[in-house]
């Protein structure tokens, strides 16, 4: 935008040369004329040159411009209002009141134009009405000539400063995003580099651990392993969750994996993202939780887990299965009785709540299968 | 295990880029009798290698140092039984190395024992399924139903049944009970919805191929 003015600035200053150039017998004082045309020109230079390097306005609620752009659209406006009222000393009361061009014409809206940019469109507003009641002031009259430059200075503050508000916003939203972007391809990294390396590095003295029967080192090795492998998940998800409203299932789910260290938990989930309401994702995963946290507390040592996610078309179905010690089908109304509302409140509740169903399967000695199946709005 | 077990042992070729982590699986093959006829720790080697000593079963790595094992599997999985044997559990390089011709894919958190299973049934051409690689597979085939396109595979209901057993942690003998069918027709479907992927692959390729190669000619 600054170079557009810089522009309009450059051409608006020529044109005015070549006007009075035309007309330069008319003057009262030619010579004076020249000078402030030469004043425009220095002016012109040095704000081309020094305004786009001031710090814009914070387009925020909280009115706090900093100081040097303030100072310089300030130093604009009065050099504008300054050039414009020379044209009562250069020039003949006669040409002033019969309607001639002002002096520096146009060229006294770059004023505007500056401040619009650095200030948006109140700064814009402001200039505009300031340098609007100096064309008044100069003519020395309400005529039709003035009211109409005066109504285009208004308009164009309000124009190119709401335009400049807009641009600065779009730029800062695409500097959030760019950092956004850096950020998470930084952690993906970072996560194929754990992935690589130590993970791997771990699994492998699990493994040379048992072999040697060492036992305690493997298990030592296992357990940071699957911590580590719950860190590296995190870090991804961090990202995710930040900016959305709808929510990847199996970036919520992941991490389960490894939430229980005792436990053997598998997962069994598509390789496309799962899309979810934030809301439904989290609750569903909530209840995925629940019924793992179910199988930890009940389904005895050795019990292994199996956590399976399909996205069906129009419901997302999740079934969490364990090999352990099972319960009677009467189970659950049972355990809600005892005041245990694990699998009726945690899990049966919430994804009722969601407008989806629990099922839960049950022998004694086979597990527990519970399968929930959420319907996607 | 299978008779010819002792007659001639099986040959392996273990493609890792760890050198430790292939020491380790070299020592524990070896020490089930098995023969490893080569190893390699990048792409390219990988490749020359399984080329020059057709091997039984090739064990291999996602993660190499040149590339990723999914190009490996691209160049040799149509003629040989590939083993995956991955750290990470990339769903992305995992579906891409079963369906360029991988037929087992395990994690490296499995045990000697579990790997040695796994490498046995991969040389009897079975599929070796992990419960994830079945929920990779369910997706997949989800996904390439919701499209339009006329040739892609499709699950029967009975695959799809079978599918989700072993994605919930059933081994096929739990599946043959609960469905009531023999353990081989179990492996039967478990294979199937495997090689229906991979034809479906291959077919995809070769049209790409051509399309791409009219393309060419038409400039």
């Amino acid at each position: 935008m600054w170079r557009a003015l810089a522009v309009f600035r450059v051409a608006s200053l020529i044109f005015v040369v070549v006007q009075v150039g035309r007309t330069y017998d008319d003057f009262g004082h030619p010579a004076g004329a020249v000078g402030v045309l030469i004043a425009m020109a220095a002016w012109t230079t040095f704000a081309v040159v020094v305004q786009p390097m001031l710090p814009d306005f914070e387009r925020s609620s909280s009115w706090n411009p900093p100081a040097p752009a303030l100072a310089m659209a300030a130093a604009d406006l009065a050099i504008a209002v300054a050039t414009l009222m020379s044209t009562r000393l250069v020039d003949t009361p006669d040409r002033v009141v019969t309607g001639a061009p002002t002096l520096p014409g146009t060229w006294t809206a770059g004023a505007v134009l500056g401040a619009a940019i650095v200030g948006g469109a109140r700064l814009g507003l402001g200039a505009a009405v300031v340098l609007s009641a100096a064309l008044f002031a100069e003519r020395g009259a309400f005529a039709t000539t003035t009211s109409s430059s005066a109504t285009l200075l208004v308009l164009a503050g309000l124009v190119v400063g709401y335009l400049a508000t807009t641009a600065l916003r779009a730029e800062q939203q695409m500097a959030r995003v760019r950092a956004f972007e850096a950020t998470r391809a930084e952690r993906d990294r970072l996560a194929r580099a754990i992935h690589d390396g130590a993970l791997q590095a771990l699994a492998l003295i699990a493994r040379e651990a048992a072999v040697m029967t060492r036992p305690q080192i493997a298990t030592l090795a296992a357990e940071h392993e699957a911590a580590l492998r719950s860190h590296v998940t995190a870090l991804v998800i961090d990202n995710e969750t930040a900016l959305s409203t709808e929510l990847d299932l199996r970036q919520l789910i992941a991490p389960l994996e490894t939430a229980w260290p005792k436990r053997i938990i598998s997962l069994a989930m598509p390789a496309e993202p799962v899309i979810l309401p934030a809301n439904t994702a989290r609750e569903l995963a909530a209840a995925v939780h629940a019924a793992l946290e179910n199988v930890d507390r009940h389904a005895g040592a050795a019990a292994k887990a199996w956590v399976l996610v399909e996205d069906e078309t129009d419901c997302v179905v999740v079934s969490i299965r364990d090999d352990g010690i099972g319960m009677a089908p009467n189970r659950p109304r049972e355990a809600r009785a005892a005041g245990r509302i694990g699998l009726a409140g945690s899990i049966v509740g919430r994804v009722q709540s969601l407008g989806g169903t629990a099922i839960v399967t049950t022998e004694p000695d086979s597990g527990v299968e519970v399968e929930l199946r959420v319907p996607r709005r | 295990m299978s008779p010819d077990d002792e007659a001639t042992p099986l040959r392996i070729v273990v493609v890792d880029d760890h050198p430790i982590w292939r020491s380790a699986l070299i020592r524990d093959l070896e020490a089930a009798q098995l023969v490893v006829v080569g190893e390699a720790d990048t792409v390219a080697k990988a490749i020359n290698v399984v080329q020059a000593t057709r091997p039984d079963v090739v064990l291999l790595d996602l993660q190499l140092s040149d590339g990723s094992g999914v190009e490996v599997a691209r160049a040799i999985g149509e003629s040989t039984h590939v083993l995956v044997l991955s750290a990470s559990g990339e769903a992305d390089d995992v579906l891409a190395a079963v369906k360029a011709g991988a037929t087992g894919y395990l994690t490296k958190s499995a045990s000697a024992a579990e790997l040695l299973d796994a490498v046995r049934r991969t040389s009897r051409g079975e599929a070796v399924f992990t419960p994830a690689l079945a929920g990779l597979m369910l997706g997949e085939y989800r996904r390439l139903a919701n499209h339009k396109e006329e040739k892609r595979p499709l699950l029967t209901e009975r695959e799809t049944e079978v599918l989700r057993l072993v994605a919930k942690g059933l081994t096929s003998k739990q599946i043959a009970n609960r469905l009531v069918v023999s353990h081989r027709t179990v492996e039967n479907h478990v294979q199937a919805t495997l090689r229906k992927l991979q034809l479906h692959n291959r077919v995809e390729l070769a049209r790409y191929a051509m399309t791409q190669g009219f393309d060419d000619a038409a400039e």
